[in-house]
């Protein structure tokens, strides 16, 4: 897909020295300083958190030891203990592969049901078009996390329910982009041109129109993949989401919640942990957005 | 005009039938049962059966969705708790005032205070103010909710302790609990109202009223602000969806006895019926408003009014 775009962009530039059109947006991207700053930021923390598993046991992560609850920061516990003498290092690293991975996971389900919703529905338009559209609108009138919350109560609580269930209640938006998306594409010369040669419809969308259609979607993706972490945190803490002792950093802040008022770094430290990835996601978003559609930035 | 209304309320029918149809086929596929809810894993099968026919739950799935939404439009009944054998009717009534009170103050101060800080920040783009209102939009944007109302409600209740820590009993209760609400949601509202009154500031008419020697407080409160407005006022609708399901961890946070932390109580303990009448009622609500908004929508702009004469 990169090289077709190269072709074009090389013979529409001419003369001048020709670049690729990933080139093009990464140069973009690299201007911003945010946007790397937040490339930068969400790499070395996945780098740290998925890493911790070579040192820090699981058993480190999960026993309790009453002897050494809630003690203050130290050079054994970095972030000390909770009110059950668990090591809040080990299971903030920990919980880190939990909340980004499950981030990730739930934003590539969401982007592939909302590929092939949108695509169908955008691509063949008419009686299809109206008939999905209509029901995504129906499902995105219930909003985002009640509808996860009632799609937990059916597949049962559970880390795998919980993607699935948030994955399917964020997936009609992004369908709604690519479709959008593909309605504008779906009228372009060359995929007549292709029509007129006899390619079949997959091959049309799959090789035609979605490479041109890519730039709006990974935008929303990305974009969604902040909210999608804060969702994922956000049910851990009501306690529907990955359970406790899993160490997911909703979850830790919803066990220490009732002490952090007397030791309050055992709340802010999975608390900015959060915060943090989210910062970086959505920098980076908004980076990708301005290099994606030049248009969009004045 | 009255026909375009007509038309559109007689619309917001068929949706809401689909959408009590979805919710209710959604939930009748969870496998929750109210026989081992009541009786416990040691239940026969005849009780279990008898359980199942007392609550109809043995009929097929059109005929309960049809006698529950009977029951819901001709009683109001909403059918019986699960877990506590209660009404959810009176649950929910009792439960509603606390939610629409919050709501309704949490979409106030992010409208008002989104629009404010947005055009602000879009008059004065890439002035000091500007950025630091676009990085606090950031910071809120980014900041888990729930933790944001964890550290105010330790700081301002429990050491400074200028208001109730939890509860609904007067409208005090409900100062931080509505701003924690709005929080979440005013920095989108601030974003967008910026972008938007950018492109219209960009506009060749507002540099027409600039060079008709429009003072700047008249180019942007007469010329700029009305049509600036008109996607802000579209996302009122989204707003209020948003701020309903956010009112579930304030409400839990805070201890408000209101719909959502019915929902949240209900979730965990598989409770279909007390999930069903707040979801419902919930995405009814979205419906209401958004419907609201696009009639809103066709009074302010005469584009749209022309349409539908």
């Amino acid at each position: 897909m990169t090289k077709k775009k190269n072709d074009k962009k090389g013979s529409s530039t001419g003369g001048r020295k020709s670049m690729s059109q990933m080139g093009l947006i990464w140069l973009r991207f690299r201007k911003n300083k945010l946007a790397v700053i937040g490339l930068v930021g969400i790499v070395i923390m996945i780098l740290i958190c998925f890493t911790s598993p070579l040192y820090i046991s699981w058993d480190r992560v999960v026993t309790q030891d009453l002897l050494i609850t809630n003690q203050p920061p130290s050079v054994q516990y970095p972030f000390g203990t909770d009110q059950f003498g668990r090591d809040l290092f080990a299971r903030v690293l920990r919980g880190g592969v939990y909340s980004l991975s499950s981030g990730f996971i739930v934003m590539m389900g969401a982007l592939v049901l909302g590929l092939i919703f949108g695509s169908i529905a955008g691509y063949f338009g008419g009686m299809v078009d109206i008939v999905i559209m209509r029901l995504m609108d129906v499902f995105m009138s219930v909003p985002n996390l009640l509808m996860a919350m009632t799609l937990i109560v059916v597949f049962g609580q559970g880390i795998t329910s919980l993607w699935l269930a948030l994955a399917l209640s964020s997936f009609p938006a992004l369908a709604r982009t690519v479709r959008s998306a593909i309605m504008t594409t779906r009228s372009a010369e060359y995929v007549d041109a292709a029509h007129i040669y006899g390619a079949s419809t997959t091959k049309i969308l799959v090789k035609h129109i979605l490479p041109n259609c890519i730039g709006p979607v990974v935008i929303s993706a990305t974009i969604m993949l902040g909210s999608t972490i804060l969702g994922i945190a956000g049910m851990g803490f009501l306690g529907i989401g990955i359970a406790s002792p899993t160490p997911e950093w909703g979850t830790i802040l919803s066990e220490v919640k009732d002490v952090i008022r007397f030791y309050p770094y055992l709340g802010i430290i999975p608390g900015t942990a959060i915060a943090l990835s989210v910062i970086f996601v959505n920098f980076m978003g908004d980076g990708l957005r301005d290099a994606l559609d030049p248009r969009m930035k004045k | 005009m009255v026909k375009y209304i007509l038309k559109r309320l007689l619309l917001l029918i068929p949706t809401f039938f689909l959408l009590t149809l979805m919710v209710y086929t959604i939930l009748s596929l969870s496998p929750a049962n109210p026989a081992f809810m009541r009786l416990g894993t040691t239940a026969t099968q005849e009780q279990i059966d008898e359980i199942n026919h007392e609550l109809g739950l043995d009929r097929p799935l059109l005929v309960r969705y049809g006698t529950y939404m009977w029951n819901l439009i001709t009683k109001g009944d909403m059918g019986v708790s699960w877990v506590m054998q209660t009404s959810v009717y009176k649950e929910f009534m009792e439960r509603l005032p606390n939610t629409l009170l919050l709501t309704a103050l949490a979409l106030l101060l992010t409208t008002v205070v989104g629009i404010v800080a947005g055009v602000f920040a879009a008059v004065n783009q890439n002035s000091i103010g500007d950025r630091t209102t676009m990085i606090l939009a950031m910071l809120l944007i980014s900041l888990p909710n729930f933790f944001l109302s964890l550290i105010c409600q330790i700081v301002f209740c429990l050491q400074l302790r200028w208001l109730p820590v939890t509860g609904a009993g007067s409208l005090k209760h409900f100062i931080l609990p509505s701003i924690m609400l709005a929080a979440s949601r005013i920095a989108g509202q601030v974003r967008l109202t910026r972008s938007s009154m950018l492109d219209v500031i960009g506009q060749d008419y507002v540099r027409t009223a600039y060079a008709k020697g429009c003072s700047k407080r008249r180019v942007v409160f007469y010329h700029a602000l009305r049509n600036g407005l008109m996607p802000v006022i579209t996302n009122i609708g989204n707003n209020v969806g948003n701020i309903v399901a956010g009112a579930v961890t304030v409400e839990t946070i805070f201890a408000i006895p209101g719909v959502g932390s019915m929902l949240v109580n209900a979730v965990r303990s598989n409770d279909i019926p007390q999930v069903m009448s707040p979801i419902i009622f919930i995405s009814l609500l979205v419906c209401v408003v958004n419907l609201v908004v696009d009639l809103l929508y066709a009074v302010i702009d005469p584009r749209v009014k022309l349409q539908y004469r």
